[in-house]
């Protein structure tokens, strides 16, 4: 792949690299995985919070792999792992201008080994549109006329995205694309929205991202969490869902949903509702921990002379 | 501050507001008593504790996941393909087997940084100078520990005989592209201490990299592989190389006497020792088959900053260094 | 505050404009219905060296154009998975990829990784290639392909969202792009017709009526004001918005209807603004709250009277009602595609 000269990175030998073609050997035994979970099944979400301690606020998320071995060197789908550092509310630099609500920046960045094809550092348009979707979500449940003159910024570095198809019909042309990526969406609104949490700003409520899809083999049936790779994707939507208020903040729908659109987009808020729960668990389980570990602190004030936690005393 | 006569009532703060408004002093009290313990309740000489894992990333060939008491680094090996008919300028014939992997730039590692791990590096700007110099730091560590071996990126052909072949001469073995490892580093939290982490993650995720069984097509003109798990073979390293870094933290000022000074050695600094400290070595051990069944080598010393490091203290890194190295083959070899 | 969000208007203004918007029925600074468009001045083939071009010029003053390209390019290989003589020859058509079709977008005043152009160009995109039809036509074998260039172009400084322009003036553009006919055979070096009369449009045109076969999509933007749905809203209107949503329509060849193929929210410039202080607050005003009552304001947004930019999203219903409004039999996509059908080049 000719890649411009990167004067400040490691760059490609002269000449260009291609990824390996594979053959489709008899041996090799390529058939398309399908779904095994039901229609409304959401696949198995881990979450945790506070996995960056330097940031204000952090949160990993990762949808666990299948269990089934694998049976040929390309995986047939992948497992979405994101991970999200909160900087902020920090003060705006001296020379910016006044401003009365918080300014939320979001950087969303793809690592080179996360897609099966090989990305490269510089942030290219589809990131940036994914940046722009995720700031749509958040602005409108964080209360930024609490924080006037500050600035949030939220960084999701993905290190491993989902796919949009599955990889052997790769070669027989493209199919409608970009499914893989309003996974990688709900992903990340889910993602962004625990370690906003985990960093203390105000939101009016937790949002939480589901997708939906309508597929070919089923007809007109929603499945939700579709893996591009299992289905055959006709439309599909994205939502980032406030369950409090029954809102929807960012909605991104795609595909030719004829007159299935609300069906769908009411799936893609069910999907939400799901992912909602684990998000609540993982941030309940987060604020225990410090209210643990603050009190723990208090009460060790009160009697000194504990040793660690003592207090010091600063002469001169 | 030196002068400790107490002149007036002191002000008493819980550690951590201390820590935040004069680290100095903070991270002095703790050295200066008799038996001197770090802030984060470490000996001098105590390197933190790796936690590997490997092989959770279904996009690369090899990848690793290290943390390092808070710091976390992630890498993943990409291979990618080039035809040796695509190298402007092909190797020559007397070019040495082991340089041949840094002739072709073969071997493309890049640290990045700017991935929110710190305040300090936010996405959105080009990498920084400390990003460019440890991708380039990793770069020559790799090079020149040898540690892969280029048979094991050559995609050969023998050549089917033709008429014009004498009966008794073997098949022409032909090298008709190269196997390009791509070594992409991000760090996902930072808290010191960088480099060690990095090479670790670039040592672990290299053992785990497997390269798919590839073969010259000459029909299609093009290289293909194949997609069977069991045709694909693992990449061997023929020696590991292990980085340990130390800081020197010193009360040396121009205002003070040199000989009044005072200095410590810290193994392994995390963020907060690390923005006290302007002197750092690092000793990189080179340890394998090839340096002479199990011996340990010193392939790099990298000293800056600062006067206080000399031969003595050198050589008492260099040991503990080698204690450190012997620690992490286990971990490694215990995956 | 105007530096970041470019609306020159106080909160009294806004409070005074988001209460006469969200009355039943909506009453609009400029007096129009809630599904009413602002005139436009359209023209098509306007640059002879394009493949495709038009024009757009708004009430407003906006004003857009843009012109279409096409390039031959050779195929890449891209890896994945070949298969072997074996499985026979791969026959069958060669569908096209998404990446053959390139949508750049310049807006005087701003950088081209600023979130304006990309997001635009994001919809744009994903629009045109919705229902994979598009990229199928640019095949030309199974080596070389058409790369279409879709260059736009906004003339005039940018007041907030110019979307619904944009996507007319492209949807026009598209309708008159032509591309030369082709004269070799299967796979030899692509070969075309000097003669410009016998190009073939990219959307084909039916050989009886003239009139194209399919159509490329029109986006719409539609804003929503407490239960109020608007169309074609002035950056007055959308600062107050309290949600505006995008959506991309185009004609359902089965049905005859419209059929929506993408919808995308955007985040509304309200959300930046200032809050007012109400009079009891103020303490120059000689008004003055104690902790506990400000507190409250705060906290549980008790008494609300003057203007605060909106919390939260939209509701499922609402973004329901927007998108029937859009597709359904005699709406307002219709009426629009029906205004567009009469421009002539």
């Amino acid at each position: 792949m000719a890649m411009l000269a990167d004067r400040r990175r490691m760059n490609a030998p002269p000449g260009g690299t291609s990824p390996p073609v594979f053959a489709s050997l008899p041996e090799a035994k390529l058939t398309k995985p399908i779904r095994t979970r039901n229609p409304d099944e959401h696949r198995k979400i881990f979450l945790r919070t506070g996995v960056v301690p330097s940031a204000s606020g952090s949160a990993y998320y990762e949808i666990s792999p299948s269990n089934t071995p694998r049976q040929t060197l390309v995986p047939s789908s992948s497992s979405l792992k994101i991970t999200c550092t909160v900087h902020g509310p920090r003060p705006l630099p001296r020379n910016a201008a006044f401003s009365s609500n918080l300014l939320l920046t979001t950087h969303v960045k793809f690592a080179p080994f996360a897609t099966r094809q090989r990305r490269g550092y510089v942030r290219d348009s589809s990131e940036r549109d994914l940046g722009v979707h995720l700031e749509t979500a958040l602005r409108g449940v964080v209360i930024g006329d609490r924080w006037p003159k500050s600035g949030c910024e939220v960084v999701i570095t993905v290190l491993e995205g989902e796919e949009d198809g599955w990889w052997a019909d790769a070669e027989e042309g493209g199919k409608a694309g970009s499914w893989g990526m309003m996974n990688v969406l709900a992903g990340c609104i889910t993602v962004a929205s625990a370690a906003i949490a985990d960093a203390g700003v105000d939101c009016v409520d937790l949002v939480s991202g589901g997708v939906a899809a309508l597929t070919a083999e089923r007809n007109g049936e929603g499945v939700l969490d579709p893996c591009p790779s299992e289905h055959d994707i006709k439309a599909a939507c994205v939502v980032g869902y406030l369950q409090s208020r029954d809102e929807v903040t960012e909605m991104w729908m795609k595909g030719d949903a004829g007159s299935g659109s609300e069906a769908l987009i009411d799936n893609a808020v069910k999907a939400a509702v799901l992912t909602r729960t684990v998000l609540a668990e993982a941030v309940k389980e987060a604020t225990e921990m410090k209210i643990g570990k603050t009190s723990e602190a208090a009460v060790e004030t009160t009697n000194t002379g504990k040793g660690k936690t003592k207090d010091i005393q600063m002469t001169g | 501050m030196a002068n400790d006569a107490e002149t007036g009532p002191g002000l008493t703060f819980p550690q951590d507001t201390f820590a935040k408004l004069t680290p100095r002093p903070y991270l002095l009290a703790h050295l200066k008593h008799k038996t001197p313990v770090r802030p984060n309740g470490r000996q001098q000489n105590e390197f933190r504790q790796p936690t590997i894992n490997t092989g959770s990333l279904t996009h690369s060939n090899g990848s690793a996941v290290v943390r390092v008491g808070d710091t976390a680094v992630v890498c993943g090996v990409r291979g990618e393909i080039l035809l040796a008919s695509d190298i402007p300028h092909p190797p020559s014939d007397d070019l040495e087997e082991q340089d041949l992997v840094e002739e072709l730039g073969l071997v493309v590692p890049n640290l990045e940084l700017s991935t929110g791990c710190s305040p300090a590096h936010i996405p959105g700007n080009p990498p920084t100078s400390l990003a460019q110099s440890l991708s380039y730091r990793i770069s020559a560590v790799l090079h020149d520990s040898h540690c892969i071996n280029p048979d094991d990126l050559r995609i050969n052909y023998t050549e089917p005989k033709t008429e014009d072949d004498l009966p008794d001469e073997p098949p022409k073995e032909v090298t008709k592209a190269y196997w390009t490892l791509y070594i992409d580093i991000l760090c996902l939290a930072l808290d010191g201490n960088a480099f060690d982490a990095a090479l670790l993650a670039v040592t672990a995720a290299l053992r785990d990299t497997t390269l798919p069984k590839a073969w010259w097509d000459p029909d299609r003109e093009s290289i293909l592989c194949s997609p069977v798990v069991s045709d694909s073979r693992s990449l061997r390293l023929s020696t590991m190389p292990v980085a340990s870094s130390f800081a020197v933290f010193s009360t040396a000022s121009h205002l003070k006497k040199r000989e009044e000074a005072q200095s410590w050695i810290l193994a392994d600094a995390d963020g907060f020792e690390e923005e006290l400290c302007d002197e750092t070595l690092t000793v990189v051990l080179n340890s394998g088959p090839s340096t002479g069944s199990g011996t340990t080598s010193i392939l790099k010393i990298e000293k800056t900053g600062g006067t206080y490091i000399g031969k003595d203290v050198t050589d008492l890194c260099v040991r503990q260094a080698s204690k450190r190295t012997s620690d992490i083959k286990t971990a490694l070899g215990n995956r | 505050m105007a530096p970041y969000t470019n609306i020159p208007l106080s909160p009294a203004e806004l409070s005074y404009l988001h209460t006469s918007l969200a009355q039943d029925p909506p009453i609009r600074p400029d007096g129009r219905s809630p599904t009413q468009f602002r005139p436009l001045v359209a023209e098509t083939d306007i640059l002879p060296s394009a493949n495709g071009s038009a024009r757009i010029c708004f009430a407003d003053g906006t004003e857009a154009v843009v012109g279409v390209k096409a390039e031959v390019e050779r195929t890449g290989r891209k890896g994945g998975l070949v298969r072997g003589k074996e499985d026979g020859e791969v026959e069958g058509e060669e569908r096209g990829e998404d990446g053959w079709l390139d949508v750049s977008i310049e807006i005087p005043g701003t950088r081209d990784d600023d979130a304006l152009p990309v997001f635009l160009a994001a919809m744009l995109t994903e629009a045109l290639l919705a229902d994979g039809e598009l990229k199928g036509r640019l095949v030309i074998g199974r080596v070389w392909h058409w790369r279409l260039f879709v260059d736009i172009l906004l003339l005039s400084q940018p007041l907030s969202y110019p979307l619904p322009l944009l996507s007319l003036t492209t949807h026009l553009a598209l309708l008159s792009t032509r591309l030369p006919a082709l004269i070799s055979q299967k796979d030899e070096d692509p070969l075309f017709n000097d003669d410009w009369e016998a190009s073939t449009h990219l959307f084909p045109r039916q050989p009886t009526t003239n009139e194209p076969e399919t159509k490329p999509p029109i986006t719409l933007l539609v804003m929503t004001v407490g239960t109020n749905i608007l169309f074609d809203p002035s950056s007055d209107e959308i600062a107050v918005a309290d949600a505006i949503v995008a959506i991309s329509a185009t004609e359902d060849s089965k049905d005859g209807g419209l059929k929506m193929v993408a919808l995308r929210t955007v985040d509304p410039p309200s959300r930046l603004t200032s809050a007012g202080v109400p009079t009891q607050a103020n303490t120059t005003a000689g008004g003055g709250l104690s902790a506990e009552e400000t507190l409250k304001l705060r906290e549980k947004d008790a008494g609300a009277t003057v203007w605060r930019p909106p919390r939260g999203g939209v509701s499922r219903t609402v973004l329901g009602r927007m998108i029937k409004k859009v597709v359904e039999k005699g709406g307002v996509g219709e009426e629009v595609l029906e205004g567009l059908r009469g421009v002539k080049s």
